[in-house]
This record gives C-alpha cells, structure tokens and sequence, in this order.
C-alpha cells in the first residue's frame, strides 16, 4: 500500500507538469480514476490541471489543479499516515488563486469518522462523497456492498453534525429484487439526510455480476428490473427534483449552486489528468489509460493510449456537453451534428435552442441516448 | 454427314429432384461427351445459383455422339429444360424443339404436379415419351406402385417403362437405346427457306447476343443475312456452332440440328426465346408456332438498403436484362425506402432468383417490398387502369367500378389423406373448386382455379404444411376476373407507409390489417414518443397498436474513463441506425418491411 502511494506520488510529479513545446495543450483537466479491485483500498488520485500555470510557465513546473477527485475504491481506509501524506501532497497543488478550488474525497460509510473528517476537511478536502447505493442492506448485499447499517447511520450523522456544505450520495436503482416501497424508501432517506448533491445511477451490469443475478435470483430478473427501472426512473428524477435538487446532467442532481466542478470540466470536454491505477487522463489528442491493476500499474505496465482526433474530441463535447442542462454553444458543436435530425429534433421539443445554446429538453434526459443518437452526425471515426 | 435418321433431339422432364441432372450427368460420363476429369455434378448447370439449389434456370443443349448397340452412330441433342412453374414458357419452347423427352419420375416419391404439366407440354408438343423410374436403389421406393401412376397418367404400356439409378448408371443405358428407338428423327425440309425456333438466348459479355436454336428447315451458315421473325430484328450471322457442351464452332447448322447462331445483336430483347431465325434475303412465309409475348406475373420493389447503392442497383439490372427478357423494371420512388426499382418478374421464384442474383453477383444489400400480381381497375368513366403497384390503386373507392385480378389453373397432386385440409386452404385462399380425380387409390388430382395473388403471398408454404411436404403444385395463368378489391394502407404516426400498402380482398382486409399492425408493433423499437399504427382501408381505420414511447435510455455514468466507451456506443448505435428508414418522425427498421411476408401461419423456409 505505501508502495502505491508512493507510485501515485512518483506520477503526479512526473507527468504534473506543464510541458513546453508540442505538448503545451495541458490547458485544465481533471482525472478521476475508477477502482482498483485488487486493491480497494488504494485509491488512485485525480487532479485537474488549472489554466493559472499556463503555457508561458517555466519549463516543467507543476502544474496547479482547479479540482482533484480523490477516488475509485475507498481512499479513506488507507493507514492514517499514508493517506494523510497523499492528501497533504495533491492539497499542495491546489490552485488557490482563482477562487476556492474544489477537492472531493470518496468517502465510505464505515471508513470514516469524525476525527478523519476534521482533519480531511483542514488539509484542503472541501468535498465528500459517500457511495452509499441503497439504504436497504438487502439490496446493498446484492450489490456485494457489505455495510452495516450503523456504519451508514454513524457516516451521515458524523457528516451532519459537521455542518458541511459540499458532500453527495451515490444512489443505485434498478437493483434486482428492489421493490416500488424501497426505491422510495432510498430517495426519500438520501434527501432527509440533507447532502448537497446526489448521483442517481442506473445499475451497471458487469458479466460477473450478471451472471450472479442469474443464479441468485432466476434467470428473468434482470429483465424485471430492468423494466422496473423504467417505471422507477421517472418517479425518482421527480421525487429529487421536487426535493429542491435540480438535475443539471443525466445522473447528477445538486442544490442550487452546489454542483460538482470536477465532473462539470469532463462535460465540458476539458482536459484532466488521471494518475493510478485504471486512471484516464485526456491531454489534447491523447486518452491514456493507466493498467488496470496495481500490480499492472506498479510492474510499469504500458498504458493504454487513443488519439483522438479534433473532430472526435469535438463529437465527445457535444455527446458529453449535451448530457447537461447547460447544453453547449451550438456554433461549436455543429460540424458533428446531423442537421435534418436537429431540426426533427427542435421541432419535436426533444431538443432546445436557447442564447445560442442547444440542449435536451429536459424531459428527454431519461432518453438521451436515443436523442443523441439521432443528433450526432457519424463521427467519421 | 449424319442425315436426319440418325439425329435424336430430347429432352429430359422431371419434377424437381427426381434426378434429371443426374441423369443428365450420367448420360454424358456414358457416351463420353466428357472425360472423367471434365465431369462434375449437374455439369449442364452452369450458374453458381442453380448448382447449389439444384435448379436449372436457363435452358442447355448439349450434342452427344452415340453408337447404339446395333453398331451404328447416331447423334443426339439433349436439350436440359428449367424445371419451375415460372419458366413454363421457356419448357414449352424448349420441348418444341425436340422430338422425344424422357419422363423421369422418383420411384420413391411417384407422380408429382410438375410430372403432369411438364407430360402435358410434351403432349402438345407431339413428342414421344421414353417414361423412367429413377432411384430404384433407393430403399423407399416401390417401383410397383409408381409404375401405376405414370401409366395411369400417360397410358403407356407397363412394360415400356424402365427401371434405373441414375446416381449408380444402372439401367442408363437402356435409356438411350430407348431414345434411339422411340425417339423420333427429325422432320423438315433441308434445302427450303431456312427457320430455326430460338429457345433461349444467353447475353456473352464478349460475343453480344447467343441464340440456341433448333434448325427445322434449311441450314444457317456464317455471314448469312437472318432475321428474327416476332421482333424483325435484322442482323448477320457472325457464328454458328453446336454444344459440346462447350460452344463449338461449325461450317454450317443444318435442318434436323440443335446448336447456336451468334448474329450482330447485342441485347436479349431483340432474340425472344420462341421467336423464329429465317434468311432476311429469302423468308420462310410463315415463323414457327407458338411465340408469345411474356409478361411479367409478379411484381416488388427493390429498393437499396443504403440510399447511395441505387446506381449500382440500376446498372445490375441492366445487366441481368441484358440475359433476361423476362426481367421489367423501371425506376420507383418510395417515400419510406427511397429511390429503387419496380421489378416485374414471370413468377415467384424467378423473382427470388433476380434479387438472389443482385445480391450475390453484384453484392447489392437489397430490400424488397411484398410481391403483388397485375390488376385491371375499370373506373366509373369506363376507363381501365393497369396497375401492378398498389400505391396506384385509387385512394377515392367511389370512383372505382370493377377491379379485376389474374386467375391461375392450380394443379395439385396430393395423396389422399391430405385432400381435407388442401381443399379447405384453397377455400380459404378464394379458390374456386373445378375438379378432383384419383390417379391411385391414395393419390388424388385437384384441379382449383384460385387468384395469382392469393399464390403470391403464401400459398405454397401452406400447402407444403398442410400436406406435410406431399403436396405438389402447378399452375397456368388463365383470365382476369373481377373482385371485391380494396387498398389496405398501413400509417405510422399518421403517415401512410406507402412500401407497406396492400391490395387484399374486402373480406380478409381486417385479419391483414391487424395482423400487419401487430407484427409492426412487435418489429419497431421503442422511441422517444409514442408511435401509433394503424391499418386502414381508405379513410376507414380497421386496426390500430401503439408502441409505447420509450422512457429509460440512458448510460448512467460518463466521467473520465467512460467517455471512450460511450463514444462507441453511440457510434454503434448510429451503425444501427443505418439500417432504419426515417417515416416521418418513426424510424422504422428493415424488417419491418418484410412483416407482411411473414403473415402466414406456419411459415416454413424457403421452399
């Protein structure tokens, strides 16, 4: 474990840094690494790279971050001194000069306490994000989450009583075997528990946990609650929205003003840095993805690169920027649309036009894939 | 020189797979006509097309040289006919151009429908019948019990039917000395003006136009002057030669001789199978009988699956034209598929046979709306409409006085066990019962005038369920008779489909159309708004389904990592979408163009 946040370190200096001559595109970025399963304790860490250091910089100098994500797995089950040497290390690169910079940690229900809090929140951490899924254990255990109930009580009072303005709830639906009661049940707790953000996922199957759903429950229950999601799907977005938490991207719901920053720069299409394990980073025409092990990752396994076009870089922007209710300047993203069907599309109501902006029409959030799907023009790829 | 004594002209007749090309193949090996390392299965079968669905589609001659088993040397043209009800025509000319043919019948499966129509041809046409019960090996067969049925159907002494195995050669070569016998020579007049029936013609990308001809009288030699006599198509003669079976050129074709004349001519149309070759310097008075106009029976649109392949389309057409008369088509817009082709073909299978060639020889994606037959609307004002598309069929009923649709004379052989249910689906088919007679105490003949159209759709296949595969089919196209005829369009949100219009009779409109609407529902994807379907008949609404509008569609997660990964997706999903057709707001995919195809009960493969 130390070796990997020492890996971790070890690549946030080395690739931190603003390059000079053909590599001078580092303009922002962030990174947010996924899981880690050999290791969940190991989180890789994220950071976004903030326009202040500039191209002008001296040649190799850190890079400053508008946000880092601190994430994938359960950072916050690292020893004490380990984590706190991480944390203080990517704090230090917070650019503090354009306004609060944002830094979120995953935080797990049974992996905190008050004391960690605290401490997180005076090195820098101005943001938590509590993977809670489901308030029903049942349901967690179906997930394979193996949280007590008192440890998800004792993370949100210990979050509570912190009086902290910035924190999430990620939630799950179409869980197989959830009832209408407990996915009422679980928005209804997640809002009473008065975090300023919640993410509202749809279940992802991996083929591992497919075929566990298969064993477990019987051959047609994914298709049950896949069509169970649907019916939920509408109910949840409205029981959120009628919470006061506006939805501003597919997923994401916040209180006015509480955003996440970090995730708003991938839609956005900004550049960010990954560093870890599984970690992505998009710099200019280069998506590098880390080796999707620690041992990978730590043997100095070669990374996975994609160059990406300006043209497929711009149809990301649209496809990402389009998942928002910001929605994006039309003028940017038109080379990658399909006009007959915008115009279809506009005519329908499926899509908006306003201040020279296109965006979902916000009913057909839960559709947006089927929408741009018609937008987007083929990406000639 | 061989005089006409010793020429022998036939051909072979058989119901489908009761081993004509075998036997084909066998003779060949026998006499020698080709070495051991030039044969192969259904040698006459040229296209890849009919090797491997065991067809013949075009017509083959091929000159064999025999020396029979009294010592002398004869020479024999066996000419290898199509085998489907489609290309009838083309059988009868072919037939015309012989003098004898065998009649192979499977000593397992006994008479069969094309067994009687194709012993029918050769009747009209006066040829001598050398009957054969092929697969004797076999152990289902009971050369006995068809033995019987092929007297009772050509009243031919029992004896006079022999006994073979095609596939072993066991008894082939009683076949040919039975040709030299039964068969026979030729008749005409070698030094009058010359006339040879055409009875096929092929397009060769190097020597334009090939006729294979029949000499009845006189001789055509290179340079001659000739002319077509049905089209008066005039031309020189550039080669005449014989099958052997590769083209073989000669000096001179003489009366009493099958070969081909290759004249300066270089498109198919021009060379109608059944027309008569004579000198253009001195013409025979009258052309040999029996030429007819062929006109298309059944007609679909095709249309390219990607827009941007009709070109290509419209150029392959004008290639297979060019080899078959047969073929019509001209250009159609469809507002659901685009720019393509009505296409109007002699029959189901020669339909299925051009799309199959589009699709294989010129790598054509293709999509092709439901088959349809001819009809003749008299309007009020006592004008009439022919119309072989239903998109042209009056959308104002009141307006209309009589429509009229083509009537078959279906022939069925089935055994007797399943003579219940194949009249009660001819009943339901709109036939007309004419006649029915036992050919054997377990086989029986009927005899149904039913509609082209009903035929069309999926009449065979019902009838191959309802016999369990014993019932055998064959038919001619007979008049025009009126029905009570309506259009049955089918909307989508609203928007009449016109690749899915329909012209069906009155009394079966509702079960199509809800049937229609139904498959639909279950063909298109859920979108964004709700869709209805509705079938209608003019303004009159007679079914309606509804696709519910689709209300999850989501990728969840799109942070740094996913981004790739939904890229993909949605560019697979765009992938997909090529294959939709954009109605209005719906898009529909491609197999919903073929639900009507799939209407029928019990459905089986192609046949």
């Amino acid at each position: 474990m130390e070796q990997y946040v020492e890996a971790l370190l070890a690549e946030l200096e080395e690739r931190g840094r603003v390059e000079d001559g053909g590599g001078g595109h580092v303009k922002s970025g962030g990174a947010k690494p996924t899981p880690t399963r050999t290791a969940p304790s190991a989180g890789p860490a994220v950071a976004r790279t903030a326009p202040s250091a500039g191209p002008a910089a001296v040649r190799a100098a850190p890079v400053m971050f508008e946000t880092i994500y601190l994430g994938g797995g359960t950072p916050t089950i690292l020893p004490a001194e380990l984590l706190a040497g991480l944390v203080r290390q990517l704090a230090s690169r917070l650019d503090r000069s354009g306004g609060t910079p944002e830094f979120t940690i995953e935080a797990n229900p049974g992996t905190i306490d008050r004391p960690l809090l605290e401490w997180l929140t005076a090195e820098g951490v101005s943001r938590f994000s509590l993977g809670i899924q489901s308030f029903a254990p049942a349901l967690r255990a179906a997930l394979g989450r193996r949280v007590a109930q008192e440890e998800i009580d004792e993370a949100l009072t210990v979050i509570g009583a912190s009086g902290r303005q910035e924190w999430n709830i990620d939630l799950v639906f179409g869980i197989p075997g959830q009832t209408w009661d407990e996915a009422c049940a679980d928005l209804d707790a997640a809002v009473a528990a008065g975090p300023s953000h919640i993410s509202l996922y749809d279940l992802t199957y991996t083929t591992e946990f497919a075929t566990r759903v298969e064993t477990t429950l019987g051959a047609g229950a994914r298709g049950a609650a896949g069509a169970f999601a649907e019916e939920h799907y509408a109910m949840a977005v409205a029981r959120l929205e009628s919470a006061g938490y506006h939805r501003y991207e597919v997923s994401n719901f916040a209180l006015p003003g509480h955003e996440c920053r970090h995730n708003q720069a991938y839609w956005r299409g900004d550049d960010y840095l990954g560093i870890g394990a599984s970690a992505v980073s998009t710099l200019g025409a280069e998506r590098r993805t880390n080796p999707c092990t620690v041992a990978g990752y730590l043997s100095g396994e070669s990374p996975q690169i994609e160059w990406l076009s300006p043209v497929t870089r711009l149809w990301e922007k649209a496809m990402l920027g389009l998942r928002t209710v910001e929605g994006v300047v039309e003028s940017v993203i038109l080379p990658v649309l399909d006009l007959e069907a915008r115009d279809r599309l506009l005519a329908q109501g499926c899509l908006e036009r306003r201040c020279g902006k296109l965006r979902l029409n916000p009913g057909f959030l839960n559709v947006s894939n089927a929408v741009l799907g018609a937008l987007l023009a083929d990406s000639g790829e | 020189m061989t005089t006409f004594d010793h020429i022998r002209n036939f051909s072979i007749i058989a119901h489908i797979d009761h081993g004509k090309s075998t036997l084909a193949d066998r003779i060949l090996q026998l006499t020698g006509t080709l070495a051991e390392r030039e044969m192969r299965e259904q040698v006459l079968d040229r296209m890849d097309l009919e090797r491997e669905r065991g067809i013949t589609i075009k017509a083959q001659a091929v000159r064999i040289n025999y020396r029979s088993e009294d010592g002398e040397d004869y020479q024999f043209n066996l000419i290898d006919t199509p085998g489907h009800v489609d290309f009838t025509y083309e059988v009868s000319r072919s037939l015309a151009a012989c003098e004898g043919a065998v009649l192979v019948v499977d000593a397992t499966q006994g008479v069969e429908a094309q067994t009687l129509a194709n012993t029918l041809l050769a009747l009209e046409n006066d040829l001598e019948l050398v009957p054969v019960l092929n697969k004797i090996d076999l152990p289902g067969a009971e050369p006995e019990k068809r033995a019987e049925e092929i007297v009772s159907v050509i009243g031919c002494p029992r004896s006079d039917i022999l006994s073979i195995s095609a596939k072993t050669g066991e008894g082939v070569s009683a076949v040919l000395e039975a040709v030299v016998h039964a068969v026979p020579p030729p008749q005409g007049d070698p030094d009058g003006p010359p006339r040879a029936l055409i009875f096929d013609s092929v397009y060769n990308q190097y020597r334009g136009v090939v006729a294979f001809v029949r000499v009845r009288d006189g001789s055509f030699r290179k340079n001659d002057p000739v002319l077509a006599m049905a089209t008066g198509r005039r031309s020189e003669i550039e080669e005449v030669g014989i099958f052997s079976p590769d083209m073989q050129k000669t000096d001179v074709l003489r009366a009493g001789e099958v070969g081909y004349i290759i004249p300066a001519i270089k498109e198919v149309a021009d060379l109608r199978v059944g027309d008569t070759l004579t000198s253009a310097v001195h013409p025979a008075e009258e052309p040999l009988p029996g030429y007819r106009d062929i006109t298309p029976m059944v007609f679909c649109g095709l249309f390219p699956v990607d827009g941007e392949d009709y070109p290509e389309l419209r150029d392959a057409l004008e290639k297979l034209k060019l080899n078959d008369a047969s073929l019509h088509y001209e250009p159609e817009t469809s507002q659901a598929l685009g720019f393509g082709f009505r296409c109007g073909f002699l029959g189901l299978l020669h339909m299925e046979i051009i799309r199959e060639r589009l699709e294989r020889e010129f790598d054509l994606d293709l999509l092709a709306t439901t088959p349809n037959v001819h009809y003749d609307i008299e309007l009020v004002t006592g004008e009439v409409l022919g119309i072989s598309n239903p998109v042209d069929f009056p959308a104002d009923s009141g307006s209309i006085k009589e429509v009229r649709e083509p009537y078959i004379a279906a022939t069925i052989l089935v055994p007797s066990d399943f003579v219940g249910p194949v009249m009660e689906l001819c009943n339901d088919k709109r036939g007309r019962f004419e006649h029915m007679e036992y050919l054997t105490t377990d086989r029986v003949r009927l005899d149904y005038a039913l509609p082209l159209a009903e035929i069309v759709l999926d009449f065979y296949d019902l009838l191959k369920t309802k016999s369990r595969g014993y019932a055998s089919l064959d038919y001619e196209l007979k008049d025009y008779e009126p029905g009570d005829l309506v259009r049955l369009d089918i909307r989508v949100a609203g928007e009449i489909v016109d690749a899915l219009s329909l012209i069906v009779h009155e009394d079966r409109a509702y079960s199509i159309g809800r049937g229609l609407a139904e498959k639909l529902r279950k063909k298109i994807p859920r979108q964004m708004f709700e869709i209805a379907i509705q079938a209608a008949v003019g303004s009159r609404i007679i079914a309606r389904e509804n696709v519910a509008a689709l209300r999850k569609d989501v990728l969840a997660k799109c942070y740094g990592g996913d981004i790739s990964r939904k890229r993909k997706l949605l560019e697979k999903q765009k992938a997909g979408k090529k294959r939709m057709k954009m109605v209005g707001n719906v898009e529909i995919p491609q197999e919903a163009f073929l639900a009507v195809l799939d209407l029928g009960e019990g459905k089986e493969g192609k046949k």
